[in-house]
């Protein structure tokens, strides 16, 4: 995790192999249908010069030329199929190779930095950068390096062809070569900004329809949805300018690559054409007009290879953040007991409100504390010190005597189990997400600890019991059931020390009192800090912590 | 739009025109070379025209298929937002209000490809080969025999471009889709899993199911790459056969297929240059297939929504009187969603003028569907709701809708200044303002911030709290003198501290006003003046209580 860089052309390295040999098929292919046509216009003017004298035309070998036909046309499509199968096989390993790399570079970033970024939105486009990325040989690789190919084996028959001639052939293919990658830098460029507008207009939208209710009621929604949809159609306008753009310098290509094949045929019309010259130039001529099949993607090859190079320039930019915590290899560590103490420990978040005001306590091994306080008090962030997701910024948190910043992580996450207020649920069966936590544990252990969160009921239930699949991202579940199955999943931890963060969201009193209760005997001889504010029913000799903002701490303004 | 689908198809269909023209100019200065013929400057002129005309007609059936994308996307955004103020607070059936903006702006933008691209190529398909035969079939009827085998009725092959190119695209979209959702899921749920000290297992089975994926996969594409083959193979062979032949008859050694009279090289050479165009259309179909395939995928979104939206009403005219705070009645209402099931089952439910009800019950016993009704997002599907003895149905809805406030969970703030916050849909008015601010007990707080009224809720100098934010949302009924409140539970998510400062201010201000709040089972309820319990869309009971 020391290079910052994701470094493509390692990843491309490792594929050089079939990497190579689509790039080979692609480029046999497209050079097999430029040969079919070339050649055919070759054979059948040569056909008709011999044709037009008995003797001649009785002499003329047809088998070679029909054989080499009939290879233009088998090479044509095995080579495309070849190519598919093999560039698509390559596209998938680079894809999964470039997904673990990223994955364990953004392991180091979770949560801090990584939460600063994040939220879906920024996810779904590390998704589709990685996707853009794995794409690129297969999108921008192979039509440019077969349209070079093509390009190349043009000139080449133009230059068997006449000599002379290669000036006007070698000038139309290099601006139809050219233009399409000058249009696709423009449209890049104007892509950018209009990806910056689409995703303005995107949180426009979200603001207003979370208020849709409101605003419809006051008579402002149609004022606010012709806004939003003129804004709309500029945008739509401009994408269609950039479109046209496009097409445009497509039309242009196609015009120059037409007039080169023009031009030549009128050069060589001038100078006179000999009878034994006029095969070639017509294989020349063909040839120009065949090269328009592999000149046609190019434009599109230009913009996925912008689009790559965008997406490695973003990735590299997120993977090169500094991570926020460094934890060191290994420690020598006392017995875990489960004793917590916190030393004067405060985190003040900057440029905002909140955060938890310097505090002092300290749990014997096996205690229970539940921390109180309005919103904003530093409920979450003294769970996130806890966890050792932030470091405190004055003060000490220690674990049974050492200071949480001298665990390695492992050992850490083993004694400490926490439960954040919006625990993520994967796409995978019940019992898949609760072994996340223990590994080893049978199905008997996972039984029991859906009980002691009263989920038993709802286990039951289930078509297919622990391996019915949850949703993606858990849905199919009620916010209290999903919060139950998570806490269940935290409790499963062989930690000595607990700390969920409103384990009660969205029940009612009785299922808290007996998620509280199950909690309690689940937990046994470990420390609990319990961060909800209801009032929670604990056993009797739980300390209470009320914790105060940092506002009202400071004598700052606080309304609620 | 249709008619720019129409123009892009006719322009598609005439660059291939063009292009025969083209070639037919070509062959005969080619075959001038061998004594076939002589050419004069026509033959030149048409060159050079056609050679004009085909890239004029490709970049005009590029712009048609744009705008006629770019018309459908308009029509189709207009047509959601439509749906989505119809469905109003019960939008959130359809997704939460990101999923919904994503299909209104990313889903819209995905249907792009297949209007602009697949749409007119699939006319260009039928047509051209159709057109190009019919050119050929006059000159050698062995040739143009040779191109229908070998494109064996369109139609047939279309199928075949399309369950290929279909299985293809779709397999490998809907199998790099999923990688990619797993993907997500698993940074999603990277915080989790560091906590669980378990990033390894994460990192183990993003390997193994890539690795799955990839074996599944192919084997599934090379099926579906062969049946692209055999097209490739058919459109190969079928130059090929077409060349060979024209040699052949060419040197005399073939004399069939060309009506008795010998083959001239320009025949010759314009129907080999016609060949290929046969079926290129058809493997253009193939290569923009996956366009059609991201749309139906997005068209599927978007159909979901606009599918849960209510059908659009005619407006009301009747008006009632504004004197007072109307009394409100639930006759025999029941309300059974598209899905076919039932929301509401035969509710009936007095509120006298200036009365303030709560509605209690778990979250699904219809609470919400009670506001939405009264509120006239949705019309009951049978049963009659009555305000001041007027059926909701007739009543002028804006007019309505004036006098209702409405109080959610998540408070909406616009990213707007304070003063159009509360001031929303009504002209400028400070002491209207101040006034509302008082009344929702945050005239103080906004009179401290560096730009008063006028600062930006969530930008720095003006950062609201939950409750903060709920006393916007109450201000801003106060300043539109609303008389009917219909809050749904606008205290849950709120620490006790705040709540219960918040339900004082609410139980002072709501004083005349009729008042309906759905709300969770424990809540201080003390100031309303009846407590409803619904479940399952039914009334359970009713408690008088209060002063």
């Amino acid at each position: 995790m020391s290079a910052p860089s994701l470094r493509l052309r390692e990843l491309l390295a490792r594929r050089a192999g079939s990497l190579a040999l689509s790039l080979l098929l692609s480029a046999l292919a497209l050079l097999a249908a430029f040969g079919l046509l070339a050649f055919s216009g070759h054979f059948i003017t040569a056909t008709a010069i011999a044709g037009g004298a008995a003797a001649s035309a009785a002499a003329f070998d047809i088998f070679r030329p029909g054989a080499t036909i009939r290879l233009f046309a088998i090479v044509r499509t095995a080579g495309r199929y070849g190519e598919r199968l093999v560039s698509h096989e390559a596209v998938l390993r680079l894809l999964a190779g470039l997904r673990q790399r990223l994955y364990a570079r953004l392991v180091a970033l979770t949560p801090e930095p990584l939460a600063r970024w994040s939220e879906g939105d920024l996810l779904q486009r590390i998704v589709g950068d990685v996707d853009a990325l794995a794409e690129a040989p297969l999108r921008a690789g192979l039509p440019l390096a077969g349209g070079a190919a093509v390009a190349g084996a043009a000139v080449l028959v133009v230059a068997a062809a006449d000599a002379n001639l290669l000036v006007p052939a070698a000038t139309g293919l290099a601006a139809a070569a050219l233009l399409p990658a000058a249009t696709a830098w423009r449209s890049r460029r104007d892509g950018e900004v209009l990806a910056r507008y689409a995703a303005q207009r995107r949180d426009a939208l979200v603001d207003a329809l979370r208020g849709l209710t409101t605003l419809s009621l006051c008579g402002a929604w149609p004022i606010w949805r012709e806004t939003w949809l003129t804004d709309d159609a500029q945008l739509l306008r401009a994408q269609f300018a950039q479109r046209l753009r496009e097409s445009l310098g497509q039309a242009l290509a196609l015009l120059l690559l037409g007039g080169a094949a023009v031009a030549l045929l009128a050069r060589a019309d001038a100078a006179g054409v000999s009878v034994a010259q006029a095969p070639w130039i017509a294989a020349a001529v063909l040839g120009l007009l065949a090269s328009w099949e592999a000149l046609a993607p190019l434009t599109a090859a230009w913009l996925a290879w912008g689009r790559a190079r965008a997406a490695l320039q973003r990735l590299d930019t997120l993977v090169a953040t500094p991570p926020l915590l460094a934890f060191p290899d290994l420690a020598a560590l006392p017995p875990a007991r489960g004793a917590l103490e916190l030393e004067a420990a405060g985190y003040r978040y900057a440029g905002r409100d909140g955060g938890l005001a310097p505090t002092t306590l300290s749990l014997a091994p096996g205690a229970r504390l539940c921390v109180r306080g309005e919103s904003g008090a530093g409920k979450s962030t003294l769970a996130a010190l806890l966890a050792r997701s932030l470091d405190p910024q004055q003060g000490r948190v220690r674990l049974d005597g050492v200071d949480l910043r001298d665990y390695d992580e492992a050992s850490l996450r083993a004694r400490v189990a926490v439960l954040f207020q919006r625990p993520h649920l994967f796409a995978a069966s019940v019992a898949e997400n609760l072994r996340i936590a223990d590994a080893t544990a049978d199905d008997a252990r996972l039984r029991a600890v859906l009980q002691a969160v009263a989920l038993d009921t709802w286990l039951a239930q289930l078509p297919q019991g622990l391996d019915t699949p949850l949703g993606e991202y858990g849905s199919g579940l009620s916010g209290g059931e999903a919060r139950r199955l998570a806490l269940a999943r935290t409790l499963l931890r062989p930690a000595v020390l607990f700390v969920l963060d409103e384990p009660y969201e969205g029940l009612d009193a009785p299922l808290r009192r007996r998620v509280a209760a199950g909690m309690d005997a689940w937990i046994g001889a470990a420390t609990l800090v319990l961060i909800s504010h209801h009032a929670v029913p604990l056993a009797e000799s739980a300390t209470t912590l009320d914790l105060q903002s940092i506002a009202t701490a400071i004598g700052g303004r606080s309304v609620s | 739009m249709r008619g720019w689908t129409a123009t892009a198809a006719a322009a598609g269909t005439a660059a291939t025109l063009a292009y025969a023209v083209f070639a037919a100019a070509l062959a005969a200065i080619v075959a001038s070379w061998t004594g076939t013929g002589t050419v004069g400057r026509g033959a030149w002129i048409a060159l050079v025209l056609a050679l004009v005309a085909r890239s004029a007609l490709n970049a005009l059936r590029e712009a048609g298929g744009a705008q006629a994308s770019l018309i459908l996307r308009r029509q189709v955004r207009k047509d959601l937002l439509a749906a989505l103020e119809r469905l109003g607070p019960l939008r959130h059936r359809a997704g939460d209000d990101g999923a919904l903006a994503t299909v209104a702006v990313e889903q819209v933008d995905a249907l792009d490809g297949y209007v602009a691209r697949y749409l007119p190529q699939r006319h260009v398909a039928a047509f051209v080969p159709l057109l190009l035969w019919l050119l050929v079939l006059p000159r050698s009827w062995l040739a143009a025999l040779l191109l229908l085998a070998t494109a064996p009725l369109i139609p047939l092959f279309m199928l075949l471009v399309g369950r290929g190119a279909a299985r293809a695209s779709e397999a490998q979209a809907g199998a790099l889709g999923r990688l990619g959702a797993q993907f997500l899921d698993l940074l999603r749920g990277l915080p989790t899993l560091r906590l669980l000290g378990a990033t390894a297992r994460g990192a183990a089975r993003l390997a193994a199911s890539a690795e799955d994926y990839r074996q599944r996969m192919l084997a599934v594409l090379r099926l579906a790459f062969l049946s692209a083959a055999v097209l490739e193979l058919f459109a190969s062979i079928g130059i090929a056969l077409v060349a060979l032949y024209l040699g052949l008859a060419l040197l005399g050694r073939f004399d069939i297929g060309h009506y008795g009279v010998p083959l001239r090289l320009d025949t010759a050479l314009f129907v080999l240059l016609l060949a290929p165009e046969c079926y290129a259309p058809l493997r253009q179909l193939g290569v923009d297939y996956h366009a059609r395939a991201d749309a139906l995928a997005a068209a599927a979104a978007i159909d979901a929504i606009c599918a849960a939206a209510p059908p659009p009403r005619a407006a009301g005219t009747q008006t009632i009187s504004q004197a007072a705070a109307p009394a409100i009645e639930f006759d025999a209402v029941t309300l059974r969603h598209a899905d076919g099931r039932v929301a509401l089952q035969d509710l009936n439910l007095r509120i006298a003028a200036g009365e303030r009800v709560a509605l209690r019950g778990a979250s699904g016993a219809g609470k919400s569907t009670v506001l939405a009704l009264l509120a006239g997002f949705v019309a009951p599907t049978a049963g009659t709701i009555r305000v001041d003895g007027v059926d909701l149905a007739a009543l002028d809805r804006d007019a309505w809708w004036r006098r209702l406030a409405w109080l959610e969970q998540r408070p909406e703030c616009f990213r707007r200044p304070l003063r159009e916050n509360v001031l929303l849909g009504l002209a400028d008015d400070d002491a209207r303002l101040w006034d509302a601010l008082a009344g929702a007990g945050l005239a103080e707080l906004v009179r401290a911030l560096p730009n008063g009224a006028d600062s930006v809720p969530g930008e720095a100098d003006g950062s609201l709290s939950g409750g903060q934010l709920q006393r916007l949302a109450l201000a801003r009924a106060l300043a539109r003198e609303a008389d009917v409140w219909l809050l749904d539970e606008p205290l849950a998510h709120l620490d006790p501290a705040t709540a219960a400062a918040l339900r004082q201010r609410l139980a002072e201000a709501s004083r005349g006003r009729t008042v309906l709040i759905a709300t969770h089972s424990d809540e201080d309820l003390a100031w309303v003046d009846r407590v409803i319990e619904l479940g399952g869309g039914r009334l359970r009971e009713s408690a008088e209580q209060g002063p």
